[in-house]
């Protein structure tokens, strides 16, 4: 059997329809063992501050799937409070944009943020996976 | 007969001699003329008024003509001899007997000087404006009025003109004063030196009230820079008309927007600047209206953006769903329905896609790079490689080595994506090969790109609408309507113009133009 890529990625997106192609896909695919997922951004950084001091890697994902356009805080607003989190666990973690906006400045915007690697236009697809 | 020529003026103050004298020229047929020479009118006198160009006259009270000077004839085309005995009112126009009767009167209350303008009746029948003024003539002993001496000269000239002169001052005044336009002079520092009364109804301020005050000092503060800089300008050039909108603050603190044409005046027949002239109205209602409709625009433009924006979050879900569908489903019937459904979505996807290319067209700003137009053409054509009416197209590539250009790069993406894919598009299946021809070459300062085919053509009828929004020429066609309506405004945002030529079933050929040293980064906008 072929190894996972990653122990665990966190799938950020209030559309459930979204989460559940992805998490189909990403597992699918071998990508991930693990797939954490969250419609809200703030349940994520709840879920993070419980997690500060685990080092395992099942519940500490490398790499977080994050959409933009979400309801109460979307995903810049996550960013600002994901980069002030300090603990250890999550100095490896990076974003990738994972988002229906094809809008330039939002591709602009997300260059700003250090943590972020990578910008992706939904749907999700199998080209798409290298670069995760 | 040749002794009628003459004139003999006959001095002499014993009357005896003198009717002694008249008779015997008289008898021998020469014309003599009766002038009694007293102090006030004497000799010296006498010569001058031969000699002038004057009428000199003299008249007793009942208005008979005892002396006329030569320059009469010049006048009338009567000689002296011929008007004198007769009664000056023979030659008035009819409708100056009264108004002449009234002034003769009027001389013997002001016991002396009288001034007036009549028609005279000359030899050929027509009749000149004269202006005359005189004076009596008293008798030494008893004082009595006893004659009139009058000067006389054409007035034509000067009536026709006091006329003209007096018919255009009430126009230009009738227009200053009535117009609701408000009609001001100003020196060059803006200063009123005239208002129209319209002032009044427009600003509440009578014209007295703005009169010596610069225009300046009544312009809103944001604006009155800018207005400023901009009429020393049109001074310093001095050229033309100079029209400017601006807010105008009302005597009662309201601010309204004016728009002014303003003109400069020079001094009679020289090029010194005098002043300004403007014409000014009120334009509140037309700001108004093009305030609410640019935000009308703006709240369009966000409608397009945001709509197709978030119509895009559900459509990529579709898409999600279709993917992970394909490779499950193994139903036969199944894959067909899913084939059809995913088509659509595709569709749907390309029309929001344009749509939001549209208003990164038309609101985006323009973010200048290098551009190798050579690269963006290659990397265009490959991107079509999947599609499969590609696999008919031949391609010829003519495309000049060192081209670049400053300008923006998704403009000028959208402008050969959409030219390209139209070529691939419309290839006529019916011809043995399908051609496309794409060349690049510099052509004065600009950069020329060529997109030709041999495909359906566009019919003539139409080639004049296939520039407009959600114009589809062709019913087999799957397009938006709105890929050309992108290249015109990608075009004419980069700078550039955008040619078609085609001929139905033949081919089309679209020659596009782009500006190579593009410095200013506010392409000037042309029309196609």
């Amino acid at each position: 059997m072929n190894e996972y890529k990653y122990k665990s990625i966190m799938l950020i997106d209030d559309s459930d329809i979204d989460n559940m192609v992805n998490k189909h896909i990403l597992s699918k695919n071998m990508v991930a063992e693990n797939i954490i997922v969250f419609t809200s951004a703030n349940d994520a950084l709840t879920y993070f501050s419980e997690n500060k001091t685990t080092t395992d890697e099942m519940l500490i994902p490398k790499i977080i799937l994050l959409d933009i356009n979400m309801p109460i805080m979307n995903g810049f607003g996550f960013l600002v409070e994901f980069e002030k989190i300090t603990a250890d666990n999550l100095k490896n973690t990076k974003v990738i944009m994972l988002t229906s906006s094809v809008d330039p400045n939002d591709i602009r915007r997300s260059k700003d943020y250090s943590s972020v690697i990578s910008f992706i236009s939904k749907p999700l697809s199998l080209e798409h996976l290298d670069e995760i | 007969m040749q002794q009628q020529k003459f004139k003999v003026l006959i001095v002499e103050d014993k009357k005896a001699d003198y009717d002694l004298l008249y008779n015997e020229l008289k008898a021998k047929g020469y014309n003599a003329q009766v002038i009694e020479l007293r102090n006030e009118f004497d000799l010296k006198y006498l010569s001058l008024a031969e000699n002038t160009n004057d009428v000199i006259s003299v008249h007793n009270l009942s208005g008979d003509i005892l002396y006329a000077s030569p320059a009469i004839f010049e006048l009338s085309g009567y000689t002296p001899e011929e008007v004198l005995g007769r009664k000056l009112r023979d030659f008035f126009h009819i409708d100056d007997v009264a108004q002449m009767r009234s002034q003769l009167e009027s001389i013997f209350e002001n016991k002396n000087k009288l001034r007036f303008e009549y028609r005279f009746l000359n030899k050929n029948g027509t009749y000149t404006w004269i202006e005359t003024s005189g004076r009596l003539l008293f008798d030494e002993k008893t004082n009595e009025p006893k004659e009139i001496i009058a000067v006389s000269r054409d007035a034509t000239d000067r009536m026709l003109n006091d006329q003209r002169i007096k018919t255009s001052e009430e126009q230009y005044r009738l227009i200053a004063e009535n117009a609701t336009d408000m009609i001001t002079r100003h020196d060059l520092e803006g200063v009123y030196n005239y208002v129209s009364n319209s002032s009044y109804t427009m600003l509440g301020y009578n014209p007295a009230e703005m009169l010596g005050k610069s225009a300046f000092d009544f312009l809103h503060p944001d604006d009155a820079i800018a207005i400023k800089n901009g009429l020393l300008d049109f001074v310093d050039k001095g050229l033309g008309i100079y029209t400017a909108a601006y807010r105008y603050q009302k005597k009662n603190g309201e601010y309204i927007w004016i728009e002014s044409t303003n003109k400069l005046t020079y001094v009679d027949n020289t090029n010194v600047i005098q002043g300004i002239i403007s014409i000014s109205r009120d334009i509140s209602d037309r700001k108004a209206f093009e305030i609410k409709l640019e935000d009308k625009i703006k709240e369009l433009d966000t409608f397009i953006y945001r709509s197709s924006h978030d119509l895009k979050g559900p459509l990529s879900s579709l898409q999600g769903l279709l993917n992970i569908a394909k490779t499950e489903i193994v139903d036969e019937s199944a894959i067909q329905y899913f084939n059809l459904i995913e088509k659509s979505v595709h569709n749907l996807d390309t029309i929001l896609m344009d749509l939001l290319n549209i208003t990164k067209i038309t609101q985006g700003s323009i973010n200048l790079v290098d551009i190798h137009i050579n690269d963006v053409i290659l990397k265009i054509i490959s991107s079509f490689e999947n599609l499969p009416e590609y696999a008919n197209i031949h391609w010829e590539l003519n495309l000049d080595n060192d081209i670049q250009l400053r300008l923006d790069k998704s403009l000028v993406n959208n402008i050969f994506q959409n030219l390209i894919i139209n070529a691939i598009r419309y290839q006529d299946s019916s011809k043995p090969k399908s051609t496309i021809k794409i060349s690049t070459f510099k052509k004065n300062n600009e950069l020329m790109v060529q997109v030709e085919d041999n495909g359906q053509g566009i019919p003539e009828t139409l080639q004049r609408n296939v520039f407009d929004m959600f114009f589809r020429g062709n019913t087999k066609s799957s397009g938006t309507g709105l890929g050309l309506y992108i290249v015109r405004n990608a075009v004419e945002k980069s700078g550039g113009r955008v040619i078609l030529e085609s001929e139905e079933n033949r081919g089309t050929i679209f020659t596009v133009y782009l500006p190579l040293n593009n410095n200013s980064e506010t392409p000037i906008p042309q029309l196609v």
